[in-house]
């Protein structure tokens, strides 16, 4: 059995790992130490920047002439196919506390949740045509929003909540791994909610769960875990627990369906709140 | 849909940032002025590390038309949008020579001997050509300074694509001394580098 290393030992391997040098043992190490570790995290942050200037440093050739008209027709070629932005791109929409006022919370927190699944169908429909069953199932799930629960329907008024704030703000919460997923971390200050929306979260293990984190320092603060059966979630969150402010919220995946009170592994998603 | 005027002078002044928020808009002129602005430099950065023109130029390729799918994979907290987009060439190219099995092998051209036969990117907008072209001069200037053994063995790493382990091997050194030479090499760039920085 190898002794855990400690941060001096980890901080010598962050630069081989930036520079996509690490071995596989040594890799390891690092993705579970920075999961507990928010110090050596921003060290690996730092040095992941400096390795990306690298690459400005190339010796420049002009780029074949061919090459522009040949994407920017397979680039109309795929507007012409409807392709369209991301659902939470779309979902920034000033008017939101206008059409408030005229359908009352409630309701209008249905609409936003039911658009929401329209655009995710959208997508799937743009994406590829071969997911006509998932477009289904989030189709019933869409047609069928009048039996929703009282869970959904909270969570739905929590987003409106969030959303209809001007001042809301937004993070993106970034993979590990290149396959591992999109999030967005969208929250009011001022109303002390926040939500996270997810989309291509690899799939789980069995009895495997996904959890939520506030990273404050040293301080992890558990939040929602959560299960996702076709890479998408729509988490929310009461922010009024926090006694401090955070320094950026992970995902991990944890074995307890309840949840664990400390990550177990290393982030499967960060994002860091440093300039919000 | 916003109204789209092909105004190439309005789009030559905009900020990559601001290119990148029409990108969502489904903006086909922003796009042509990305590809405009940046492609010679995706084309050198993958060009550099799998050494080879078609394999390049496919790479071109996939990651204009990635950036026009999924604009919003940039935000402005990963750094500068140059940056950005280089290094996930790099990355892109990486992983290109690794899935094929193939290593090239290094070539250790100095930084001074780069600049010098080689201008920096040239892109439509003189302002950000000048901002390129300074943050190139710093970072060449940065590894100019390093240590012959330092910088080769960081440019096989990054460049190359090659383990530390297998950098010991190809240079017969200890894997200690190669682990050590990217660590010093590394600490002194992010000194250098510092002020480009923005993470």
């Amino acid at each position: 059995m190898v002794d855990k290393m400690d941060c001096d030992q980890i901080r010598e391997l962050l630069d081989g790992y930036a520079l996509g040098a690490a071995d596989i043992a040594d890799s390891k190490a690092i993705e579970e130490h920075v999961a507990d570790c928010i110090r050596c995290w921003d060290e690996l942050s730092s040095s992941q920047a400096t390795a990306a200037l690298l690459a400005l440093a190339v010796p420049i050739e002009d780029a074949p002439s061919r090459l522009e008209e040949r994407i920017l027709a397979q680039a109309r070629r795929q507007s012409k196919r409807g392709d369209r932005p991301p659902f939470w791109q779309r979902l920034r929409i000033g008017t939101w506390p206008a059409t408030a006022g005229a359908f009352g919370v409630v309701s209008v927190a249905a609409l936003v949740l039911s658009g929401l699944l329209h655009f995710q169908v959208q997508d799937l429909k743009d994406q590829n045509s071969d997911l006509k069953s998932q477009m289904q199932t989030a189709t019933a799930r869409f047609e069928n929003s009048s039996a929703q629960t009282s869970s959904q329907l909270a969570d739905q008024t929590v987003m409106f909540s969030v959303l209809s704030d001007d001042a809301h703000k937004d993070v993106e919460v970034t993979a590990a791994s290149s396959n591992g997923g999109e999030a967005y971390y969208t929250w009011s200050p001022s109303k002390a909610l926040g939500f996270v929306l997810c989309d291509g979260l690899p799939s789980l293990a069995a009895g495997k769960v996904y959890q939520l984190w506030f990273v404050a320092g040293a301080t992890m603060y558990a939040l929602k875990p959560f299960l996702s059966t076709d890479g998408k979630c729509e988490v929310t969150m009461d922010l009024s627990f926090l006694d401090e402010r955070p320094d950026g919220i992970g995902i991990t995946v944890e074995d307890t369906p309840g949840g664990s009170t400390r990550p177990s592994t290393p982030w499967v998603m960060y994002g860091s709140f440093a300039g919000n | 849909m916003p109204n789209v005027s092909p105004n190439d002078e309005l789009y030559r002044e905009m900020s990559d940032e601001e290119l990148m928020q029409r990108l969502v808009l489904r903006d086909l002129e922003a796009f042509r002025a990305l590809y405009s602005r940046y492609s010679s430099l995706v084309y050198s950065a993958a060009l550099r590390v799998v050494r080879d023109a078609q394999i390049a130029e496919d790479m071109v390729q996939e990651i204009f038309l990635r950036l026009w799918r999924k604009p919003e994979s940039y935000t402005a907290q990963r750094g500068k949008f140059a940056t950005w987009l280089t290094s996930v060439t790099r990355n892109r190219a990486v992983d290109e020579v690794r899935s094929r099995g193939r290593r090239f092998r290094h070539e250790t051209a100095s930084p001074e001997e780069a600049e010098r036969e080689l201008p920096g990117p040239e892109t439509d907008n003189p302002a950000l050509t000048a901002e390129l072209a300074d943050q190139r001069r710093l970072i060449l200037t940065a590894l100019s300074r390093l240590p012959a053994e330092q910088r080769q063995t960081i440019e096989m790493a990054y460049f190359g694509g090659l383990t530390q382990q297998e950098i010991s091997e190809r240079l017969g050194q200890p894997l200690g001394t190669v682990k050590t030479r990217i660590r010093l090499g590394m600490q002194k760039l992010r000194a250098a580098l510092t002020p480009e920085l923005r993470w």
